[in-house]
């Protein structure tokens, strides 16, 4: 056969097909008309469940950050508490030892210091809702004041040399303005004057970086895939409250000249508020459609200040920052002039948690809650002025810490992954010790509260 | 007007749109307007009508879910067209894994001369290339109807281009015989008549 009449064979059936056409059943269209409700309905269910699982991620997201907030302003509003009374108690220990010759206080009165300098106050804003009042005396000293536009004192600093002596500085700054010397010291009424009746202290406000509750979880995984553990690490930081702030008190062993001692009862004041934070390597094994079980293990650093008016001597005649919270049998303990210092508390944290997978796409969200097993590991002492030299304190039957505690873990997770082996995941937590860190023996009891956001990077195997 | 006359008179910009947004109403009327063409196509790589209708509601179901990707680089009939091809090139694979087709050399049959089809009812057509096996009838479709060269053909349905050849030329002979036969058999009556 010819070429030719091979493709008039192929044309002949191309043409008597084209523009052709053929009914289908009215069945056809009721039977896609059917599938494509069924589709329709599927997918609204689908959103559905997406919008229930968006609204309960956004109310733990809510709770979490509107619980945050409050133990942060508590903790707030315990800081100025405890200010308050550590002021009262410098002042009370000064006036009980005005024969004892302290290394704190200026070695001359401010007044005639000031009384000698050129003044200047300057009021950068009038306008706004606060007021900086500044006054430099022989460019060698500066106080600076701010008050609220309604006459509300809200923070007042000074240099070191300055600082108990503000009756003296409103002394001079009266007399500035009686001498006309600055206009502007006429703006100040006399009850913005009396507002400043508090010694200058400098109050920083407690720096909230978080901890961690290590947890590694999975989010998103396809039904026919196997990727059921998964090991990430990270780390967390966040806030640390010890719940409430305490003021211990216990008779003093000896009293020891060289630490200026003082006729004063021992007293520790713990501030409500510090700083955690934890490095970790989690895994997790999904042992359910939407259940994940997960382990690890941490380091946790758990910080806060504290007041204190106590030493201790080690047996090398060497002072040393230490509480009245501590037991401390064999050692000599001392009252002193009040000073701050930073208790630090590390563990060895191994949690065990299950997480519920709400969102299992790429991105997703979960719950998590379990408990910790926390380890002590050791627990220092430090004294922010330098004056005395830290305390370390380890586990042990003579210590002054339990060498185990329980926390409970809640937290969720939110996590976006990568690929099919990454993922990364921001977890917000809360963690709270069951048990006290500090023994029974001591008096004292120390339930951290944790409230933090980690960051972990996860390997899907 | 008659809602039939409305659904006539929508532009192909309009049922792409409304086929997007996933109105029903606009569905059907795309469904109206090419399903008896595709119909032709789905009958022609089917068994049976019952078959042509499954592949044609499968067919326009995924054409639903991908409309909204549709960049009106070709026309809408021709992209419709491609997707009920493939539709029912998937629904006959596993008939082709069960059966897989083999290079044939058939002896017996030989090239018979040129017909005309001009003188054939459409269905009976239809109903020639029905009974023809799953192999030959695919090729058939891919290469007399559809335009594709034996290479595409090898590639879509993982045979070597030459088992394409051979099932087409087995087709072609099959076609031409029934071709004959009815030809012959359309004589016999007019001269009995």
């Amino acid at each position: 056969m010819k070429k030719s009449e091979k493709l008039k064979f192929e044309e002949e059936w191309r043409s008597a097909f084209e523009d052709t056409e053929m009914n289908p059943s009215e069945a056809a269209w009721n039977n896609l008309d059917l599938q494509l409700s069924h589709q329709e309905n599927g997918y609204m269910r689908r959103r559905v469940i997406l919008y229930q699982r968006l609204i309960v991620a956004s109310l733990v997201t809510a709770l979490l950050l509107g619980g945050g907030s409050y133990w942060y302003w508590q903790s707030r509003s315990s800081l100025d508490s405890s200010v308050s009374e550590l002021s009262e108690l410098k002042t009370k220990n000064a006036e009980s030892s005005d024969q004892t010759t302290s290394p704190y206080l200026p070695s001359e009165p401010l007044s005639t210091t000031l009384s000698t300098g050129s003044g200047k106050v300057v009021i950068p804003d009038e306008a706004g809702h606060s007021k900086t009042n500044t006054a430099t005396v022989d460019g060698k000293y500066q106080v600076t004041q701010k008050f609220h536009s309604q006459g509300f004192h809200l923070l007042s600093e000074t240099t070191h040399d300055l600082r108990q002596s503000n009756e003296a500085f409103l002394n001079n700054r009266k007399n500035w303005a009686a001498k006309g010397s600055n206009g502007y010291l006429t703006q100040w009424t006399e009850e913005e004057l009396k507002l400043s009746n508090k010694p200058y202290q400098e109050v920083s406000s407690p720096t909230r970086l978080p901890r961690s509750a290590f947890v590694k979880v999975e989010t998103k995984k396809s039904r026919k895939e196997s990727n059921d553990w998964i090991a990430s690490i990270g780390g967390s930081a966040g806030g640390y409250s010890s719940g409430s702030s305490s003021i211990s008190s216990t008779p003093a062993k000896t009293a020891f000249d060289q630490l200026g001692a003082v006729n004063a009862d021992p007293v520790s004041q713990r501030e409500s508020g510090g700083n955690s934070y934890s490095v970790g390597m989690t895994f997790g094994k999904k042992v359910a459609p939407r259940w994940m079980l997960m382990s690890g293990f941490n380091y946790m650093n758990q910080s806060i200040g504290y007041n204190s008016n106590v030493a201790v001597v080690d047996a090398g005649n060497q002072p040393k920052a230490f509480l009245a919270d501590l037991r401390a049998e064999s050692a000599n303990v001392s009252t002193t002039i009040p000073y701050t210092l930073n208790s630090v508390n590390e563990f060895f944290s191994v949690p065990l948690q299950a997480g519920y997978l709400i969102i299992n796409r790429k991105f997703g969200f979960q719950l998590n809650a379990g408990v910790a097993a926390d380890f002590f590991v050791k627990n220092t002492l430090a004294d922010n002025s330098g004056q005395f030299s830290s305390y370390s304190e380890g586990p042990g039957s003579s210590s002054s810490y339990r060498s185990l505690n329980w926390a409970g873990l809640f937290g969720t997770e939110f996590n976006y992954k990568v690929n099919k082996h990454y993922r990364v995941s921001v977890v917000p937590g809360l963690r709270y010790s069951f048990t006290s860190v500090l023994k029974q023996s001591t008096g004292s009891t120390l339930n951290p509260f944790v409230w933090d956001i980690g960051f972990r990077f996860g390997y899907i195997f | 007007m008659s809602k039939l006359y409305i659904e006539s008179m929508l532009s192909e910009k309009e049922l792409i749109d409304g086929c997007a947004r996933g109105n029903r109403a606009m569905q059907k009327a795309l469904y109206e307007r090419y399903s008896r063409k595709m119909m032709v196509i789905c009958l022609r790589y089917a068994k049976s009508t019952q078959e042509a209708e499954d592949i044609l509601q499968e067919g326009f179901i995924k054409v639903f879910a991908a409309i909204k990707t549709f960049r009106e680089e070709s026309k809408l009939s021709t992209w419709i067209t491609r997707i009920m091809i493939n539709t029912a090139l998937n629904s006959q694979r596993q008939k082709l894994y069960l059966f897989p087709m083999v290079d044939v050399t058939d002896a017996a049959l030989q090239e018979p001369e040129n017909i005309s089809l001009s003188s054939f009812h459409l269905s009976e057509l239809m109903s020639m290339i029905q009974m023809l096996p799953d192999g030959c009838r695919i090729v058939f479709n891919l290469f007399a109807i559809e335009g594709y060269n034996h290479k595409e053909i090898g590639d879509l349905l993982q045979i070597s281009e030459g088992t394409s050849k051979s099932q087409y030329s087995r087709a072609k002979s099959l076609l031409k015989c029934k071709l004959n036969e009815k030809m012959d058999y359309e004589k016999v009556r007019e001269t009995k008549i």
